[in-house]
C-alpha cells in the first residue's frame, strides 16, 4: 500500500487546524468566520464538507484513525472550497459595484465633457464679439478724436484691405483700386498719428466698395449683412429687419445739442458704400411742440443736403420715450433678403 | 501516467463495481487534466498534486474498496477546490481590472469637472466686464 498522501492545501482556519487535536473538533473548524460566510454564500459545499467531517467522527468512533483521517482530509478540501466560492461571490458582487460607479463616473465624463464644450463655444463667441466691439469703438472713435492709437490705425488698415479686396471681387478694376492701395501702402509704412488721413482712407475705400454695388441695379444677396456689419464698425447700433436694415446712433447731436460733423460723415460714407434705395432717416424728440429740436434737426437737414445724392435721404421727428432725445434712426428700405 | 493506471486498474469486488468505480477514476482524470491544461493551473498546483496523489492511490488500493473510495472523494474534493480557486482568482482578475478603470475615469472626469469650472469662471468674467453678447 502506498503512503496515503498529506493534505497539501493549508490555508486560514484549516491551516491552523490540520493534524492537531483540535482538527477533530467540528466546532472550531466551521466556527471561523470564513465558514459562516461559505454556509451563507455556498451551502452546497458547506453541506458537504460537514457531511465528510461526521464521517470522520463516526470512523473516529469505530477506531478506523484511516478512515477518519481521509474523511477530515475530504471535509477539509471541501470546507476551502466553499471559502474561496464565498469569496468569489463577494468579489463578484464588490465588481457589480464598482462597474455601476465606473458607469456614473463615465456618464459624468461625458456630460462634462459636452458642456465644456458648449462653454468654450460661447467663450469663442464671446471673444469673437468682443474683438469686434474693439475694433468697432476704435473706428468710431476716429470721429471723436484728431489723433490715431497704433491699435485704431491697424483696424483701419484692416478695414480697408478688406474694403479693397470686397470691391475687386464685386469688379472694381485695378485702375480703381491703384490709388488706394498706394495710399494704404504709404500709411502702413509711414503710420501717421492723423486721424483724418485714416478716416479718409478708411472712408475713401468704402466709397469705392459702394460706386462698385451701385453697378448692380439693386442690392446683392447678402448686402443687409454686409450693410449691419459695416454700420456695426464704424459705430452705429445696426438690426436687419424682415423689409430693410435699420441703422442707429445717439451720436448725430453732441451735448451742447450741435450736429457732430464726425457721425454725419460716418453716416455719408455708409450711404455710399450702400447706394441703393432710399434711406428714411427719423430723429426721437421729446415732444413736437418743442423749440429746440425742430432747429437741431433743420441743422441735420440741412447738412444731409450737402450730399451729392440728397434727394435719397429724407428726415422728419417723432415724438417718443422710448429712444433717448437726438436719436437718430434710418431704414435703408432697399437692403432686405429675399 | 494517470490514464496508463486508469487503463490497468485490476477488478475490484464484483465487475459492476469495478466497472463503477473505473468510470468514476476516469472522470476524475479527466477533470484533472482539463484542469492542469488551463493556463492559469500554475495557481493551483497544490490542490492539482493532491487530486493527482489521491486518483493515484484510488487507482493502486484495489484491495480495499472503502479506502480507494474515500481516495475517489479525496480526488473529488481537491479537483472541487481547484475550480473554485481558479474561479475566484478570475473574479479577483476582473475586480482589479475594473478598479484600475475606476480609478482611471474618476481621475479624468475630476480633471474634467476642473476644466469645466475654469471655462465657466472665463464665461462669468467676461459676462461681468460686458462683453456678453
Amino acid at each position: 500500500m502506498m503512503p496515503r498522501p498529506a493534505p497539501l492545501l493549508f490555508v486560514i482556519a484549516i491551516a491552523a487546524c490540520a493534524g492537531s487535536q483540535s482538527a477533530r473538533k467540528p466546532d472550531v473548524l466551521f466556527a471561523t468566520p470564513e465558514a459562516e460566510l461559505a454556509r451563507e454564500h455556498a451551502p452546497d459545499l458547506h453541506a458537504r464538507a460537514e457531511s465528510a467531517w461526521a464521517h470522520a467522527s463516526d470512523a473516529q468512533r469505530r477506531k478506523d484513525e484511516q478512515a477518519a483521517d481521509d474523511y477530515r482530509t475530504e471535509s477539509r478540501l471541501l470546507l476551502v472550497a466553499a471559502v474561496a466560492e464565498a469569496e468569489r461571490i463577494q468579489l463578484d458582487r464588490r465588481r457589480t459595484e464598482l462597474q455601476g460607479e465606473e458607469e456614473r463616473w463615465a456618464k459624468q465624463l461625458a456630460r462634462d465633457q459636452e458642456a465644456s464644450a458648449a462653454v468654450a463655444r460661447d467663450i469663442s463667441r464671446h471673444e469673437a464679439n468682443a474683438i469686434a466691439l474693439r475694433e468697432a469703438e476704435r473706428l468710431a472713435a476716429l470721429t471723436e478724436s484728431t489723433t490715431v492709437s497704433a491699435a485704431t490705425l491697424d483696424a483701419v488698415l484692416t478695414r480697408v484691405r478688406l474694403n479693397l479686396a470686397l470691391a475687386q471681387a464685386l469688379g472694381a478694376t485695378g485702375e480703381q483700386l491703384l490709388p488706394l492701395r498706394e495710399r494704404a501702402d504709404f500709411v502702413t509704412r509711414k503710420r501717421p498719428n492723423s486721424a483724418r488721413i485714416a478716416e479718409s482712407l478708411l472712408r475713401d475705400s468704402e466709397i469705392l466698395v459702394g460706386q462698385t454695388r451701385a453697378d448692380w441695379p439693386e442690392p446683392r444677396p447678402g448686402a443687409s449683412t454686409a450693410l449691419v456689419e459695416t454700420a456695426s464698425v464704424t459705430g452705429f447700433a445696426a438690426d436687419r429687419l424682415g423689409s430693410a436694415v435699420l441703422i442707429r446712433s445717439e451720436r448725430f447731436f453732441g451735448s451742447n445739442g450741435q450736429v457732430s460733423n464726425a457721425t454725419v460723415r460716418r453716416f455719408i460714407g455708409l450711404l455710399e458704400a450702400f447706394p441703393h434705395g432710399p434711406v428714411a432717416c427719423q430723429v426721437a424728440v421729446p415732444e413736437l411742440s418743442s423749440r429746440v429740436w425742430p432747429r437741431r434737426v433743420a441743422q441735420l437737414v440741412e447738412r444731409f443736403g450737402r450730399m451729392e445724392d440728397p434727394e435719397r435721404v429724407s428726415t422728419s421727428m417723432v415724438a417718443t420715450e422710448s429712444l433717448g432725445a437726438g436719436t437718430v434712426q434710418c431704414t435703408f428700405a432697399a437692403y432686405r433678403e429675399p | 501516467m494517470l490514464l496508463g493506471l486508469v487503463g490497468a486498474l485490476p477488478a475490484a469486488s464484483g465487475l459492476a463495481d469495478s466497472v463503477s468505480d473505473e468510470s468514476q477514476i476516469a472522470a476524475l482524470v479527466r477533470r484533472l487534466n482539463q484542469l492542469q491544461a488551463r493556463d492559469d493551473a500554475k495557481y493551483v498546483k497544490g490542490a492539482l498534486e493532491q487530486a493527482r496523489l489521491a486518483l493515484l492511490r484510488a487507482s493502486t488500493s484495489p484491495e480495499d474498496a472503502n479506502a480507494a473510495s474515500r481516495a475517489r472523494r479525496i480526488a473529488d474534493a481537491a479537483l472541487v477546490l481547484a475550480g473554485r480557486q481558479l474561479a475566484r482568482r478570475k473574479s479577483q482578475a476582473e475586480l482589479f481590472a475594473t478598479q484600475r478603470r475606476l480609478t482611471a475615469i474618476r481621475e479624468r472626469a475630476n480633471a474634467q469637472r476642473r476644466v469645466l469650472e475654469a471655462l465657466m469662471r472665463d464665461r462669468a468674467s467676461l459676462a461681468r466686464s460686458g462683453e456678453h453678447p
